[in-house]
């Protein structure tokens, strides 16, 4: 009786167990294949890119007589290094043929795969790149759309480590994930390594070929908290691979847009940028400029910049390479510097970023008024001609051009701009018969222009009447018909 | 003696009743209509007999169908089968029998007697588009707005004309647009109609295969054209099917021919359409996370930092997109954070 207790207990929980494991063991899945796990369906694919912001890769792999398509298909996409090196994208085989015989589930050539689907995807890389396509090719997408990198023929370019080189650099975030789970071991190795080995080690693993280097060092320095560690690891990512820098952005961008936070680090981040990726050390230097209180702190961000190792040296922009002056310029007006706000500068430090530069002057209060003559403007002059020129104008500018800005709230065709005209009627307090106010409300509740529309119609009006509408159609209709204080 | 007078006079009002109802099966008659349209003599008469035999069409009896009502009309004697009324009504019949190349001489010459008859501008319309004279069909057809012609036969006309016309002919240069555009432009200058500006854009957009074109400087004006279009759907005050992937479609198609001239105006009100439509009111993710940043980079090229920046922005907190880091990392460098 007591045996027939346990052969009922143990059936029991054995039961159990099955039901938590969900399958009973003759219908259990086989466990997933180490090699490429192709994506199913193309729309839901590329879908799926754009909204978790995956690369896309496209292997074209259509030449079942040739004999680098054969070793891909049958080595290196059924192979661990590539399934591993390709979880972070969206992985697209493309292929004309058949390979699922009757009564077969799967495709034989890419196992797990279904044949319609390849012959979709390459249906539609076709007609995207163009039908007299290389076969065996790689191409990799930005999630955007966009194209990153695109190989032909199989050379032994396009391996594992530029597959992790470029997920690095289009999807930072997921790289930086994956490099904590299948970096474990060189992200533990480096955690431990004494601090007088941290730059050279790390230097050496940035400079090899692994692309998701960068991503397992930034896992250590998030798990670091001792200052001279974390300086030498921020100061050997120096090292790291071109592709790689985008990993760096998210970890550089916490410090240099609260510079006052950590200002040792903020600065070390800069030089890192500087040496890594002369663009994002721009970016980040200016970004730093704008929000440092002092002009000695300023000065050291600009040594940085000028590469000048005089300590105490205050350089200006005409030391920084010239291509770079417009973005110095521009950061300095907006940090208020004297440097910035010379009254005689050279024109080539606004080159390529003359709006830019106006916008700064104007955010500093360094611009005088000067009113557009609207009637020099053309009926059909672009959005970027027209919309400045009104938002620009003074109440009498409005009230001596009325009929023109009158004509423009009537007459154009983009919400934006009739918006732009509302704004400056409100200012000249113009009514046009309740048009003004219609169409400012019109703006505010537009999914685009709201947030802007409400802003610079709450500078016109002087007062916030809140988010209550009654009380901002109210101020608006009071102001315009000139009751407003 | 008092039932039987009321028994008579019961049956003299029966009988009576019979004389008058044959009478008027009399009046029904085809030799009776005949006789009054023949005898007409003024032009209102003559519309009345023609309108009272026209009652008859289906009616074995009378005409098996239009086209035997309208060569009926032809055989009328007395040079009545040419007066103008008749012969627009024989055009009328003709187009109704799908006969529009023998309706066309008819509805033109009763047009000479009255051009401003808007309803047989819109008979001659559909009669031209029967003989597939399409873009002759449009013109005519705007005429007939012009002239007060309107309702769901003005409206199916000219969405027939476009589709006929599309499906007999497509302009093979990618540069210059297809004849049934040009015809509904005919008509849309006359009469805007977002669900026809819906369907050009539509067909431009699926003839015009833009993501088979290998140079992307080639069909801008279709790009455009289907985009302008697109937009205007957007106007419609009910809702129109597949308007959403339809703008998203011309976003797309200007966004990869990367048009410049002349687009940067319209590629940002229809981006702006797009963003709108794919915008979750509820606070989720935009559903067309590609079109957000489009849209930041045509604010950016405005010179609307700020709202680049807030577009860039979203476009981020969705997922990793290298185009947007790209733009934000041009963007002043005072935007973001308390800068």
């Amino acid at each position: 009786m007591r045996l027939l207790a346990f052969i009922l207990a143990w059936a029991a929980l054995s039961t159990v167990v099955l039901a938590e494991d969900g399958q009973s063991p003759k219908t259990k899945k086989p466990p997933p294949l180490p090699g490429i796990w192709w994506q199913k369906d193309y729309a839901k694919g590329m879908q799926r890119a754009m909204s978790e912001g995956r690369p896309i890769l496209f292997a074209i792999n259509a030449l079942e007589t040739e004999r680098a398509n054969n070793q891909l298909a049958q080595m290196q996409y059924q192979s661990a290094a590539w399934g591993e090196a390709t979880r972070g994208y969206v992985p697209f085989v493309c292929n004309p043929n058949n390979h699922k015989g009757p009564g077969e589930q799967s495709c034989s050539r890419y196992p797990g795969h279904d044949c319609a689907q390849h012959q979709v995807v390459l249906q539609w890389f076709t007609s995207r790149f163009g039908d007299a396509l290389i076969s065996p090719q790689h191409v990799i997408l930005e999630p955007d759309g966009d194209v990153a990198f695109r190989k032909e023929y199989y050379t032994g370019v396009v391996k594992p480590a530029l597959l992790d080189a470029y997920l690095s650099n289009i999807s930072p975030r997921i790289a930086y994930a994956r490099a904590g789970i299948v970096r474990e071991a060189q992200v533990k190795r480096f955690a431990k390594l004494p601090l007088e080995q941290l730059d050279e080690k790390a230097a050496g693993y940035l400079s090899g070929t692994d692309g998701l280097a960068a991503a397992a060092l930034l896992n250590v320095l998030d798990d670091t908290y001792d200052a001279k560690r974390r300086a030498a690891l921020i100061r050997a990512l120096r090292h790291t691979h071109d592709l790689q820098v985008p990993v760096l952005i998210p970890a550089a961008e916490e410090r240099v847009l609260y510079p006052a936070d950590e200002p040792a680090e903020t600065l070390l981040w800069i030089a890192t940028l500087f040496e890594a990726d002369r663009p994002s050390g721009v970016w980040a230097a200016t970004r730093a400029l704008v929000r440092l209180e002092s002009e000695a702190e300023r000065d050291r961000v600009l040594r940085l910049w000028a590469g000048s190792t005089e300590e105490g040296a205050k350089p200006g922009i005409d030391d920084l390479p010239e291509d770079e002056r417009p973005n110095a310029y521009e950061a300095l007006i907006l940090a208020k510097d004297r440097r910035g706000l010379a009254t005689k500068v050279s024109a080539a430090w606004k080159k390529g970023r003359e709006n830019e530069i106006a916008r700064a002057l104007r955010k500093v209060g360094r611009t005088t008024a000067t009113t557009v003559d609207l009637d020099t403007i053309k009926d059909g002059a672009a959005p970027a001609v027209w919309r400045p020129a009104l938002l620009s104008m003074t109440p009498e500018a409005v009230r001596a051009q009325a009929q023109r800005v009158a004509w423009a709230l009537k007459a154009m065709p983009s919400l934006r701009l009739r918006v732009a005209a509302a704004l400056a009627l409100l200012r000249g307090q113009l009514p046009q018969g309740g048009t003004v106010v219609q169409t400012i409300l019109a703006g505010i509740d537009d999914l685009v222009e709201g947030r802007e529309t409400r802003a610079l119609a709450v500078r016109i009006l002087g007062d916030d009447p809140g988010r209550n509408r009654a009380a901002l159609v109210k101020a608006l209709d009071s102001f315009v018909k000139g009751g407003a204080k | 003696m008092k039932r039987a007078l009321v028994t008579l006079l019961a049956v003299a009002l029966l009988v009576g009743g019979l004389s008058l109802g044959a009478q008027a099966k009399e009046k029904d008659t085809l030799p009776v209509l005949r006789r009054k349209l023949l005898e007409a003599q003024d032009a209102e008469a003559i519309d009345k007999a023609l309108h009272a035999l026209a009652l008859k069409i289906g009616q074995p009896a009378f005409f098996a169908d239009h086209g035997a009502f309208a060569d009926w009309l032809g055989t009328v004697p007395d040079g009545r089968a040419d007066h103008t009324l008749v012969r627009r009504h024989r055009g009328w019949a003709l187009v109704r029998a799908k006969r529009g190349d023998e309706a066309i001489p008819h509805l033109e010459l009763a047009l000479k007697d009255n051009p401003s008859d808007g309803l047989t501008r819109a008979w001659l319309a559909d009669g031209l588009r029967q003989g597939k004279r399409f873009m002759e069909a449009a013109e005519m057809l705007a005429a007939a707005v012009r002239c007060g012609a309107k309702g769901t036969y003005v409206d199916d006309t000219i969405v027939s004309i476009i589709f006929k016309f599309r499906a007999e002919k497509i302009s093979g240069h990618a540069d210059d647009l297809p004849e049934y555009v040009l015809a509904a432009h005919h008509y849309l200058r006359v009469k805007p109609d977002p669900k026809i500006d819906h369907m050009v854009a539509r067909a431009l957009l699926d003839d015009f295969k833009v993501f088979e074109q290998p140079d992307r400087t080639r069909g801008k004006s279709w790009a455009l054209t289907a985009s302008l279009h697109a937009l205007a759907a957007t106007k419609a005050t009910e809702p129109l099917a597949g308007l959403g992937q339809l703008v998203y479609d011309a976003a797309k198609a200007l966004e990869y021919l990367d048009t410049e001239t002349g687009g940067n105006t319209l590629r940002f009100d229809l981006l702006a359409a797009a963003y709108k439509i794919g915008a979750d009111r509820t606070g989720g993710p935009n559903r067309s996370p590609d079109v957000v940043v489009w849209l930041a980079e045509g604010a950016a090229k405005e010179g609307r930092f700020e709202l680049a920046h807030r577009l860039v922005q979203e476009r981020l907190e969705i997922s990793d997109s290298p185009r947007a880091r790209r733009l934000l990392a041009k963007l002043p460098p005072d935007l973001g954070s308390d800068g």
